[in-house]
């Protein structure tokens, strides 16, 4: 035992006295510190947003996850500390000296193990020491901190760091111990960073929940499962306890961790430790000693010199380099990992809905690059190190040295030798990629674009990281900091932009990417992202350089003769290929510079939140000023794809809706500087009295003011160029193929704009801007009289004549008049013939058109002959879910016009459209609907699982025909109720006889997990439905839930009745517009007097759930029926803005029932459950499996899973 | 072809001294560094071999053949040292899963011989010179001591080297190795300089016809063995006494060495009149010269550093 401590002792004192440890702590520290700092406010001109505004920086929640996930940087310390433990006794040939000593061989493992591990720890500790003294920082958010916890800072080391050092270092230790090399602990810290890559991947299908929670090894996914659902009240207040998949996941990985070990006591040995295979040794015997024939010849065979063409080596080394690494099992397991990762991935690629999409070649590569880049990071970080370092641990540096070869020779092959195993790596995961697209049924091969995305684009950003990488060894000189140097990099560029390094000139390596759409191509992305790549690659030649002067040759030691050796080699090649290589570098960044700086205007994150301020400093005073209303809107639009340019020329006629004269007009525009501002007229006398192009604000003084009623117009001929590129961010409207322009890209917003305010809390602070509320009350009066769309305008006449590129067709909302050909532009000239909301965009694009019709169900109105025509505008290819997206146009045409009024336009239109966003978005008869969201859905109609999406986004959208474009809501708290949350009830209701209940449990299980989520990273605070404030959480998933659920207490004819007279009444009307209240009004209407509380629990308050079954069990009746008997615990509670809950008394009708094995209900009875704890009886006709409580999950419920229980007794 | 060291100096970031006012010539032939451990052998042959830098003082190799002007200067035209250079560390590893054919090859691409025929015959012909040639196949993680060195010298003599560098090359050999290795550099050090380090002195004897003694950094003698050994004739002197008496006699007279012979010290001193009773005068030997050059008793007199260049017999001192 004694020698035990003393190994241990002596292991944990000669490793504090070694700096590399020091540094680890340090640069923990301090990474710790700037990430709390930054979250907490400190640094004014950073950005940060980490989660919630209302969580503190400093609560158990946050400090859970900071130390957790900054703890995920200690793989490598653990690697260097642990894994050396053993591993350094036989690269020292240290180790006779142990194992000759009188100890065992378990004293002096254990010894080890904890000696380092105490060292680990030490180094841990600064994590949770720089996040206190970030606390304690002067000019931190007050409100983003709370009171400092002992227990909220040591629990993450409890769950997460320790059991991380046990068992991950335990890992690396034995895996060290038992091949005393360190390649295997380097592949074990890939492989468990595949584990938490492939936890995040997972995570998408929530049915994956509990597996990905387990597979990961650090620990931090199992955190985020077990908290994810924690309100923020619970976020800052509740500590995080080993429950759940937290602590299964700790069991799991210890135990797993435990066998490691018990295997490395058991294989490890002393004796065959101690020499060097022996046997072997015994090959210099039999060699006669005496028998020198000493051929003087031998050394004076004639062979040619050559040492002048040191290039034609090259291959040679190259190839030696490279097999080097790649001819062992280690590189096979890594191959393997990510093979693994990329089959295991691809079973969620694009997951909605727990649904993928077919495995398109831009879905697979999308799969690799980004988060798979940090495999490769520390892939190209470990063999670099082991490259550079080679002949130095085999000790064959000085013979290596001393060779006739120039310096550069080594670095260039071992370079290439790095870069090749990017090319290996992504060679194979492109034939894994073919293979699953074939295994999923997909046969469209693209190997240009796998070329392109996976050697044309990302490998050239990972052979930056080789030569970064190989710098920072060459450099650094020492092999683990190196390694922690290159990780504290890639940290670094992670949250560069949060820490407002947002230009990418600055960022090494850092190269904006070309997003594939198969309908644009790369579109423009191109010369942005070129540029980018010589900017880096010229840095890289530099970076080089730096190398190839700090390259180690020979037994230099120190600072000094490094750089005289330095000064050696800056011989004039040298000089002359860094002078190109900065000059290239220069250049390159002054052109991208002039494109992001100068041709276009560069804007921080921080500069355009001061630019918000500035708008709502210099303007908000005329928040209240009288405005005229747009009435007509008639544009002259055209576009140019291969420019990517728009003009809009036409007028406004804007009429004073007011009961005060207007005497000045604001006008905003939502591109500011960028936009050319040709002309701009208004048709009274007037004068502009203010033009601020950086805000995009300009106001005309009226010489006469408009009188009320009055009307005039305002022309305009307005274009928004595009010059150059820009560093983040583009244009994305106008592309070479499928332009999608709003009209408010460019044209003018009348009034003072709201939403142009900085709406956080936190932002708003920084500031010194008094936080602001998101909206009005609901029954506002002002509020009611304003448009919930578009404030400057109810509804407008609306025309427009488009104009595009010959070959391509552009779509606006109404009817086709004309269509034809001038020059090589082609024209198609789009009137409505009603007037509808103030909210249009533009489409273009060379689209394939499905057609087929709708048959108008009842009276044919007015104008309408009966059939309306449906097409589709899509990418050819894009065929999948085409059928589906027409039947669901047609279902919910009927259901809607059915159940709510009729559809009041005579046509109907979805507009695919590239995915540089993922929605579609309804507009007057005219859907522009992303390729990302439907287009390219794998939905197998036979899978228990998959849920036809596209059905669904193409019948909500439909809905929006009705709510927001018959009915509209004002301005207030409440209004995207009426929007969203009716057109999800829309939508479930269509899908709800397409897809049969199940999937509908499913699809909703989706909304409640969204629900729980949304409403735990709320940034302000939640709302009850009827108050909800533009929240998608609440109005999309919150309004399904509540939705759905009234409809089956309700039942949906008498709901729907409801619906219907709430939209005769509101339908095209407006100002004053309705709010939720007329809603509500309408359904309590039509609601019982025993469900009148469901209203307020649904609508006016935020009510949970938490129920459960105890258990149930069952008795066969004689009469082959079963008699059901469950306990069950029913607790409603009701929570605050922030989630802090209250029990409330329950006398609720709740349903019980008993389900079979697939889950479908045999019977399921509305019972009032009035008392917390019930027992209930049910007698049903067949085999009971389950039974509980709300067993459909029709209530909002934290804890879904636990309302019902196997039955027991059978 | 002879090297000029001229007062070379080296000083570590750790402040140690380890060459110090470094001036030597060595002529084409053996030449023998002699110095206990921590004298600076190794730093000198390190720097001699381009793997570091002097602080001050120059080396040049001059008439060397095939090269421009014959001269070289070592420590600034490191790439055309190394063309010439053949080099053993005094310490190497291998890697271990590779064998010495290809290990060979590998190096003797490095030195420059792009023949592949060729190659294979100057590996073939040294591993066989090196007797290695029946374990070529083998890896070298499986060589014992001695063959691991002899691989060593192998891949020092790749290309012909003109400058041959071995630091403490027997260090570790049994005798029959350390004989066998002998052999070999007599036979390869006749038209090239071999600069040997070793602090084993019958190594010097052995093989070199000039040697230099170091210790601390600076060179304390140099010249042939028997010059070495002749500057002392007469004055060393020979007493067997009791250990206990040692101390005293070190207290009275300039000991330069002393060793157990049966159960006896025998005590060898310094002097240029019998030391006193029990002294004898004896025949003075290399390892007395040796160990009075560290003593500080000999040396920067009679045989300063490279004043006399003498082609010296080959086994010089061989009679010891």
């Amino acid at each position: 035992m004694s020698s035990l401590i003393a190994i241990a002792a002596f292991e944990f004192r000669s490793r504090l006295k070694l700096i590399s440890t020091w540094v680890y702590f340090l640069i923990f520290f301090a990474v710790a510190l700037l990430w709390m700092a930054a979250a907490g406010g400190l640094f004014k001109d950073a950005a940060v947003s980490f989660g919630s505004g209302k969580v503190a920086v400093n609560s158990p929640f946050a400090l859970m996850q900071t130390v957790g996930v900054l703890g995920m940087l200690g793989v490598i310390v653990m690697s260097a500390i642990m894994g050396r433990a053993v591993q350094q006794d036989f690269e020292h040939r240290m180790q006779s000296f142990f194992f000759t000593a009188p100890i065992e061989k378990m004293q002096y493992l254990g010894g080890r193990f904890i000696g380092s591990l105490g060292v680990v720890l030490i180094v841990f500790a600064s994590i949770g020491l720089g996040s206190f003294a970030a606390t304690a920082l002067p000019g931190m958010d007050a409100e983003r901190l709370g009171a400092n916890r002992l227990a909220a800072y040591l629990l993450p080391y409890a769950w997460v760091l320790l059991p991380n050092a046990l068992l991950i270092g335990g890992i690396f230790f034995s895996l060290a111990a038992i091949t005393r090399k360190m390649l295997p602990v380097y592949v074990g810290s890939v492989l468990v960073l595949i584990g938490w890559l492939l936890s995040q991947q997972l995570i998408r299908d929530i049915d994956n929940r509990s597996l990905a929670a387990m597979i990961d090894p650090f620990g931090t996914r199992a955190v985020s499962v077990l908290t994810e659902y924690w309100t923020i009240a619970e976020r800052n207040t509740r500590l995080v306890m080993l429950e759940g998949p937290l602590l299964w996941n700790r069991l799991i990985w210890l135990a797993l961790a435990a066998l490691v070990a018990a295997l490395c006591a058991w294989r490890f040995s002393f004796a065959a430790a101690a020499s060097e295979r022996p046997a072997k040794a015994k090959a210099s015997k039999g060699v006669d000693p005496v028998a020198v024939p000493a051929p003087a010849v031998g050394t004076r065979t004639s062979a040619t010199i050559d040492t002048s063409r040191p290039l034609s080596l090259l291959p040679h080394l190259v190839g030696l380099y490279l097999r080097e690494t790649v001819k062992n099992i280690y590189f096979g397991v890594l191959v393997l990992a990510g093979l693994l990762f990329m089959i295991f991935a691809s079973t969620t690629v694009g997951d909605t809905f727990g649904t993928s999409t077919w495995p398109l070649t831009f879905q697979m590569t999308g799969l690799l690059n980004g988060s798979f880049a940090a495999f490769m990071l520390i892939i190209v970080t470990f063999y670099s190190g082991e490259m550079v370092w080679r002949e130095r641990e085999h000790r064959l540096d000085q013979i290596a040295d001393g060779t006739p070869v120039p310096t550069w020779l080594p670095l260039l092959a071992k370079l290439f030798a790095l870069m090749l195993i990017p090319v290996l790596l992504q060679a194979v995961l492109m034939l894994c990629g073919i293979g699953i697209q074939v295994a999923k049924g997909y046969f469209r091969f693209e190997p240009a674009l796998y070329l392109s995305e996976m050697f044309g684009i990302e490998l050239l950003n990972y052979w930056m990281i080789c030569v970064l990488a190989l710098a920072v060894h060459s450099v650094v000189d020492h092999k683990y900091i190196g390694h922690f140097v290159m990780i504290v990099y890639y940290v670094l560029m992670l949250f560069a932009g949060q820490l407002g390094l947002e230009h990418n000139l600055y960022k090494f390596g850092s190269v904006p990417g070309a997003t594939w759409s198969d309908i644009n191509g790369y579109g423009h992305f191109m010369l942005r992202l070129r540029s980018f790549q010589a900017y880096w690659g010229a840095a890289s030649v530099l970076l080089l350089v730096a190398a190839y002067l700090m390259w180690s040759r020979g037994t230099q030691s120190g600072w000094r003769e490094r750089r005289a050796q330095a000064r050696e080699r800056l011989s004039g090649p040298t000089v002359g290929v860094a002078l190109i290589a900065f000059a290239a570098f220069a250049g390159i960044g002054g052109y991208i510079f002039y494109n992001t700086n100068i041709l276009n205007i560069y804007e921080s994150t921080f500069d355009a939140q001061q630019r918000q301020v500035d708008y709502e400093k210099a303007y908000k005073r005329f928040a209240a000023e009288p405005q005229p209303k747009i009435v007509a809107v008639n544009l002259t639009v055209d576009l140019f794809p291969m420019e990517q340019r728009v003009r809009m020329r036409g007028a406004y006629a804007i009429t004073n809706k007011n009961s005060v004269p207007v005497d000045v007009l604001h006008l905003n525009f939502a591109t500011g500087r960028a936009l050319v501002v040709k002309q701009l007229t208004l048709g009274v006398p007037n004068q502009l009295a203010e033009e601020d192009p950086r805000l995009g604000v300009r106001r005309y003084k009226l010489s006469t003011p408009l009188a009320p009623g009055q009307g005039t117009t305002l022309a305009f001929d307005l274009e928004l160029p595009t010059h150059g590129f820009t560093n983040e961010g583009s244009n994305t409207a106008v592309v070479y193929n499928g332009s999608f322009v709003n009209g408010r890209l460019l044209l003018p917003i009348i009034g003072y704009s709201v939403q142009g305010e900085l709406e956080r809390d936190q932002d708003r602070r920084k500031f010194g801007l008094a936080p602001k509320e998101r909206a009005l009350d609901r029954d506002d009066p002002k509020g009611l009289m304003v448009n919930g769309l578009e404030a400057d305008a109810d509804y407008v006449a609306f025309e427009t004549t488009l104009s595009t590129e010959a070959d391509q067709i552009a779509i606006a909302p109404g009817y086709l008049q004309r269509e034809w050909t001038e020059g090589a532009r082609r024209y198609f000239h789009y009137k409505m013939d009603a007037p509808i909301a103030n909210f249009f965009a533009f489409q273009s694009g060379r689209y394939a058109v499905r057609k087929d019709s709708w048959k108008r169900e009842g009276a044919a109105t007015g104008n309408d002959p009966g059939d309306v025509p449906i097409e589709i505008y899509y990418q050819p290819g894009h065929e999948f879910n085409l059928a589906s997206m027409i039947d669901a146009t047609k279902a919910a045409l009927s259901y809607d016009s059915r159940n709510f009024g009729p559809y009041q336009y005579r046509q109907f239109r979805i507009i695919e459209f590239p995915r540089y966003a993922s929605f579609a978005q309804s507009f007057p008869n005219t859907i522009p609907y992303s390729e990302g969201i439907g287009f390219i859905a794998r939905v197998r109609p036979d899978d228990p699982k998959d849920i036809d999406y596209p059905y669904y986004v193409t019948a909500h959208e439909v809905a929006h025909q009705w709510w927001g474009h018959q009915v509209m809501s004002g301005d207030v708290q409440g209004g995207s109720m009426l929007i969203e949350s009716l057109a999800q009830y829309s939508a479930l209701m269509v899908m709800k006889d397409k897809l049969g209940p199940a999937k509908m449990r499913k699809f909703l299980e989706y909304e409640l997990n969204r629900y729980l989520i949304g409403r735990a990273t709320e940034q302000k605070k939640e709302l009850p439905l009827s108050r909800v404030e533009n929240q998608a959480y609440i109005h999309y998933a919150k309004g399904s839930l509540v939705m759905y659920a009234l409809a089956d207490y309700l039942g949906e004819a008498r709901l729907n009745e409801a619906i219907r007279k709430f939209r005769d009444d509101h339908a095209f009307k407006g100002p004053p517009y309705p709010s939720t209240t007329q809603f509500i009004a309408r359904v309590r209407e039509v609601t019982p007097p025993e469900m009148q509380y469901l209203i307020d629990d649904m609508f006016e308050r935020i009510v949970l759930y938490d129920n459960r079954a105890v258990s149930a069990s069952a008795k066969a009746l004689p009469n082959g029926r079963y008699e059901v008997t469950m306990k069950l615990v029913a607790k409603k509670r009701v929570a605050d803005e922030l989630g802090k809950e209250t029990d409330v008394a329950i006398a609720d009708l709740i349903d019980v029932g008993v389900l079979d094995a697939k889950n479908e209900a045999i019977a399921v009875e509305r019972r009032k459950i009035d008392t917390e704890e019930s027992t209930v009886t049910l007698v049903v006709d067949r085999k009971p499996v389950k039974a509980g409580i709300d067993p459909l999950n029709k209530l909002i419920d934290r804890k879904p899973n636990d309302n019902t229980v196997p039955v027991s007794g059978l | 072809m002879e090297l000029h060291l001229t007062g070379l100096s080296k000083t570590y970031p750790n402040g140690v001294r380890a060459l110090d006012d470094v001036s030597l010539t060595i002529p084409t032939g053996m030449f023998g560094l002699l110095g206990p451990n921590g004298a600076g052998k190794s730093t000198l042959m390190r720097t001699l071999a381009t793997l570091q830098d002097a602080d001050h003082g120059s080396a040049q190799l001059s008439g060397v053949p095939g090269v421009a002007g014959g001269n070289i200067n070592v420590l600034r035209d490191k790439a055309a040292v190394r063309r010439v250079l053949g080099y053993l560390p005094q310490d190497f590893g291998v890697y271990p899963k590779v064998n010495a054919e290809d290990m060979l090859d590998h190096l003797a691409r490095l030195k420059g011989i792009t023949n592949k025929d060729e190659r294979a015959d100057v590996v073939a012909s040294l591993l066989r010179q090196t007797n290695l040639y029946d374990v070529r196949k083998k890896a070298l993680g499986g060589y014992s001591g001695g063959m691991r060195q002899r691989f060593g010298i192998a891949q020092a003599l790749l290309g012909r080297p003109l400058l041959i560098i071995v630091d403490e090359p027997t260090a570790g050999l049994d005798p029959e190795e350390r004989t066998r290795f002998h052999n070999l550099l007599v036979e390869i050090g006749e038209e090239v300089i071999v600069v040997l380090s070793t602090h084993i002195v019958s190594d010097v004897s052995d093989l070199c016809p000039r040697l230099a003694i170091m210790n601390k950094g600076r060179v304390l003698v140099s010249g042939t063995p028997q010059e070495l050994v002749e500057s002392l004739d007469g004055r060393v002197w020979s007493a067997s006494v009791a250990l206990s008496d040692v101390a005293a006699v070190r207290e009275r007279h300039a000991v330069i060495s002393t060793r157990l012979y049966t159960g006896k010290t025998q005590v060898n001193v310094i002097a240029a009149s019998s030391p006193g009773p029990g002294f004898d005068r004896v025949e003075p030997t290399l390892e007395d010269a040796y160990f009075a050059a560290i003593g500080g008793h000999l040396g920067t007199n009679g045989a300063a550093a490279g004043q006399v260049v003498s082609e010296g017999a080959v086994f010089a001192s061989a009679s010891r």
